[in-house]
């Protein structure tokens, strides 16, 4: 409902110890701004620090040093500096020793509930994981899990079923409500996780690769139907592609994430109309976009050295 | 010559220590195997050239068991075993004398429970241990005071656990012998009362060989009766030491021993004297048993040699 | 075709063992006393049938082991949950836990005869001891193998800490949880019928065992292992089957 919701981050360090208990930096003084009304397209390459942006503003990382903030018309929510560059991560955080997987639940747990919102209530986020499988609740059917947030808000089975019905709707109805996510293809999760992200109507949607799993007819499909869903509210909304082109349709702002930069080298911005078609990608406007993107790549080749660095 | 005649002497003596006999007994920790210990404490099995190995086992049952696996060649046994193996078919075993004869079964109850009289025995819990005298001696108690197995309710206990179950409360009375009916007086103090009955029961331990190494080893089979006569002879002669030994062999504690002492008869006698006894056991199990019913009593004369297969 | 195969093919694995069982009683002549011949064994199975007794030792042994295997599940589930969750506590406690886990029940067996007695209740007790620490470890274990991004997942939309552990960790612990009482199962019965050996009944199959060692009647002794083993191999069917409906998401799911 345009509730003048703005994403506020002022010089943010991220830097997580691998298993060597080396230092490796992702984030650094990362300054950005994003307001109702952006749709962004968050590129790089990997290991630049795209997912963790996403996470901290999801309120799953702590950031090193520096300030997030969501505010909101209806609640105000921040988290705390931690004094830039002063604190390590080995004091804030307990090591992460994967063997003991309690210790990692925990922490996001603990970071996840201390959203405290100023003025009442947190904002609502809307996520969807690159690991779509793992988001997903296969005791569950198709409808139950696209209602979950409903759920957690206490609303009673027949309206949430209803809701998340109409919704599949909405999307031309792909699979039956009761459908077991086992049974379905990894496209047809992945849409369930994009549906729940957006049931309650979030104030923030972050996306990290939604459409990964989709060809490119499906992907451009889907792409579509986010900017549907998103035409409705326009929250802000960033989402992570390796695609330029899913990128380039669907975003009206590009975030071009740096390795060797540690942080954000670039914005560039997507002028075109909406709704968009697929036709567009073709226009000269695009082919230009796509240059300065190329560009960008071609420099990040070059003053780093990519190792090969799972996410 | 004296001097040739001390040579022949000691040769022959080392001959006799050469080729003693080697033979596995198994004992239970158990006044009931009294003779074993003593015999054992004096040495009389060395006296009669017998190089004695013993089994501590746990009871009479087990000895039989060690005796038809083979790892023992003589074990000491009470009737009820040697009554139910009939009843296999097994065959090879011989008894060769009865050790002793035993009025040591009781039953021990607790007063609390409301048990003043046998009769009070009725719509109790009474434990007792199967396949062993204590089992004959309830029963026959029993009947004999005019109640029916389905009048009380009987449940199967380790020997071991007898006293513990007592004293715990999980039965009202327990049936069993000496050494474990002595250990739950103790525990129950003025708590406890005992049912004896030597007319009801009196229960025989034999040493029982295997018939096999018996009639290949008929020497060892004599020494090992010579031995055990001359253990019944001390006992009958010098009954403080005796006392002790077996306290010490089945870690009784002297009081206990002293109270059953009376009971224990440790004259040596004839094996065919506990004919009779298994007879009536094999009987008693034919009838009162259910499942026996359908099956013989068996001829335990074979367990016993005739008068004219008798060497010496 | 492939269900009749793999029928046949367990049936002639029975035939074999039966085989070999005929061989050695018939044509190796073992010791009766220590092997009895199968139709020894089975005309028994008969006698055993039609005993007095019968249907009450088997409810006997049946209701101890049912009731000792509910209190652990019950028990081990919740305390399995509280301790995958809450990690201090589990490092607090998982030494002396691994370490009752460890000591064999059957060693207890004195110390819980001197608090309980020799009724049904020891036994019961003892049954749940055994089987609680199989139950309650095999629970935090699922706790911990958790999926992480779907805890994350639930508490990102909202749900507290009580409604991620309902909806989220529970059904993600299920599986190791189903492990656990699957194992606790066949130790249920396992101990309640050595508790029956140990410590005497009036009613029970291992009662019965033990009295027809006593009584040197090996072709029942056989006869009543024959049929306890015959009851724990129908109570793992049965949870199989209902293991497979209770986890249709559960790609792994154990085969008979």
């Amino acid at each position: 409902m345009g509730q003048n919701t703005l994403i506020h981050l002022t010089g943010v360090c991220k830097s997580f110890t691998n298993a060597q208990g080396e230092s490796t930096g992702v984030l650094r003084d990362v300054d950005i701004d994003v307001t109702d009304g952006t749709l962004m397209a968050v590129v790089g390459l990997n290991g630049a620090g795209k997912t963790t942006l996403l996470r901290l503003i999801a309120g799953m990382e702590k950031p090193d040093a520096g300030e997030i903030k969501i505010l909101c018309e209806s609640a105000q929510y921040s988290q705390p500096t931690t004094g830039i560059g002063g604190v390590s991560p080995q004091n804030k955080i307990p090591s992460l020793n994967m063997s003991r997987v309690p210790a990692v639940q925990a922490r996001s747990a603990e970071i996840l509930s201390e959203q405290q919102g100023v003025g009442g209530g947190s904002p609502k986020l809307g996520y969807v994981w690159q690991d779509y499988r793992s988001s997903l609740l296969p005791w569950y059917d198709a409808a139950d899990n696209i209602a979950l947030p409903l759920k957690a808000e206490g609303m009673n089975r027949k309206e949430r079923r209803e809701k998340a019905v109409e919704l599949l709707r909405e999307v031309g109805e792909p699979f039956a409500p009761d459908a077991r996510i086992y049974n379905l293809s990894g496209g047809q999760q992945q849409l369930i996780a994009i549906l729940r992200s957006v049931v309650v109507s979030p104030d923030v949607m972050l996306m990290d690769e939604p459409l990964s799993a989709l060809d490119q007819l499906r992907a451009w499909e889907v792409s579509l139907l986010l900017e549907k869903l998103w035409l409705k509210r326009k929250p802000p909304m960033l989402f992570i592609s390796h695609d330029i082109d899913d990128a380039i349709l669907l975003a009206n702002e590009i975030l071009f994430v740096s390795k060797s930069h540690g942080g954000v080298a670039a914005r560039i911005k997507v002028e075109l109309p909406r709704p968009r078609t697929i036709p567009m990608l073709a226009s000269p406007a695009v082919q230009e976009i796509r240059s300065k993107i190329f560009a960008l790549f071609d420099a990040e080749k070059r003053l780093t050295t990519v190792p090969w660095k799972g996410k | 010559m004296k001097r040739y005649l001390l040579q022949v002497v000691l040769a022959l003596l080392a001959f006799s220590q050469v080729n003693a006999e080697k033979v596995t007994l198994a004992l239970a920790r158990n006044p009931w195997c009294g003779l074993g210990h003593v015999a054992e404490a004096k040495g009389f099995f060395k006296e009669e050239g017998l190089d004695v190995e013993i089994q501590y086992l746990q009871s009479g049952r087990h000895a039989l068991d060690s005796v038809l696996a083979g790892s023992a060649q003589v074990g000491f046994i009470g009737d009820p075993p040697m009554a139910f193996i009939g009843y296999t078919g097994k065959k090879n075993l011989l008894v060769l004398d009865v050790t002793v004869l035993s009025r040591a079964c009781a039953i021990v109850a607790r007063r609390s429970a409301g048990i003043r009289i046998p009769a009070d025995l009725r719509g109790k819990r009474i434990a007792y241990s199967s396949g062993t005298a204590s089992a004959f001696f309830v029963y026959k108690y029993l009947a004999k005071h005019g109640i029916k197995p389905t009048e009380v309710v009987l449940t199967g206990v380790q020997p071991m656990a007898i006293a513990t179950s007592v004293v715990a409360g999980g039965v009202d009375a327990a049936s069993s012998w000496d050494v474990y009916i002595s250990t739950t007086v103790r525990r129950l103090g003025k708590d406890a009362i005992v049912f004896h009955d030597s007319s009801v029961y009196t229960a025989y331990v034999m040493d029982v060989a295997d018939r096999s190494w018996a009639k290949s080893h008929p020497r060892a089979v004599a020494a090992l009766h010579r031995a055990l006569a001359k253990a019944s002879e001390f006992v009958a002669k010098n009954p403080r030491e005796a006392k002790q030994i077996m306290a010490q062999y089945c870690a009784m504690d002297a009081e206990s021993m002293e109270d059953n002492w009376p009971l224990l008869d440790f004259t040596l006698r004839a094996p065919e004297q506990a004919l009779n006894q298994i007879a009536q056991d094999g009987e008693w199990i034919h009838n009162e048993l259910e499942g026996y019913r359908s099956k013989p009593v068996p001829d335990y004369s074979m367990y016993f040699d005739a008068p004219h297969e008798k060497d010496k | 075709m492939r269900k009749t195969n793999n029928g046949l093919s367990v049936l002639y694995g029975w035939l074999l063992v039966l085989g070999a069982w005929a061989a050695v009683s018939y044509l190796f002549k073992v010791n009766t006393a220590l092997l009895p011949a199968p139709h020894a064994v089975f005309a028994s199975l008969g006698d055993i049938f039609h005993s007095n007794g019968f249907t009450a030792d088997l409810g006997s042994t049946l209701a101890r082991a049912l009731a000792g295997y509910l209190i652990a599940a019950v028990l081990g589930i919740v305390v399995g949950l509280l301790l995958g969750s809450f990690p201090f506590l589990y490092r607090m406690l998982c030494s002396p836990l691994d370490f009752f886990r460890s000591t064999p029940v059957t060693a207890l067996y004195p110390m819980f005869v001197l608090f309980l007695g020799v009724q049904d209740m020891s036994k019961i007790a003892m049954t749940a001891w055994a089987c609680f620490f199989v139950v309650a470890i095999n629970s935090a274990y699922g706790v911990f193998h958790s999926n992480p991004v779907r805890t994350q997942m639930a508490r990102l939309y909202g749900c507290s800490s009580w409604q991620t552990l309902r909806w989220v960790t529970f059904y993600e612990a299920l599986p190791s949880i189903v492990v656990g009482l699957k194992v606790a199962l066949s130790y249920a019965l396992i101990v309640t019928v050595v508790c029956e050996m140990f410590m005497g009944s009036h009613y029970g199959l291992g009662q019965k065992i033990n009295d027809s060692y006593t009584m040197y009647d090996m072709p029942k002794l056989f006869g009543y292992v024959f049929i306890t083993g015959m009851v724990g191999y129908l109570a793992n069917l049965i949870f199989a089957y209902f293991e497979r409906r209770l986890l249709p998401w559960v790609k792994t799911l154990s085969s008979i």
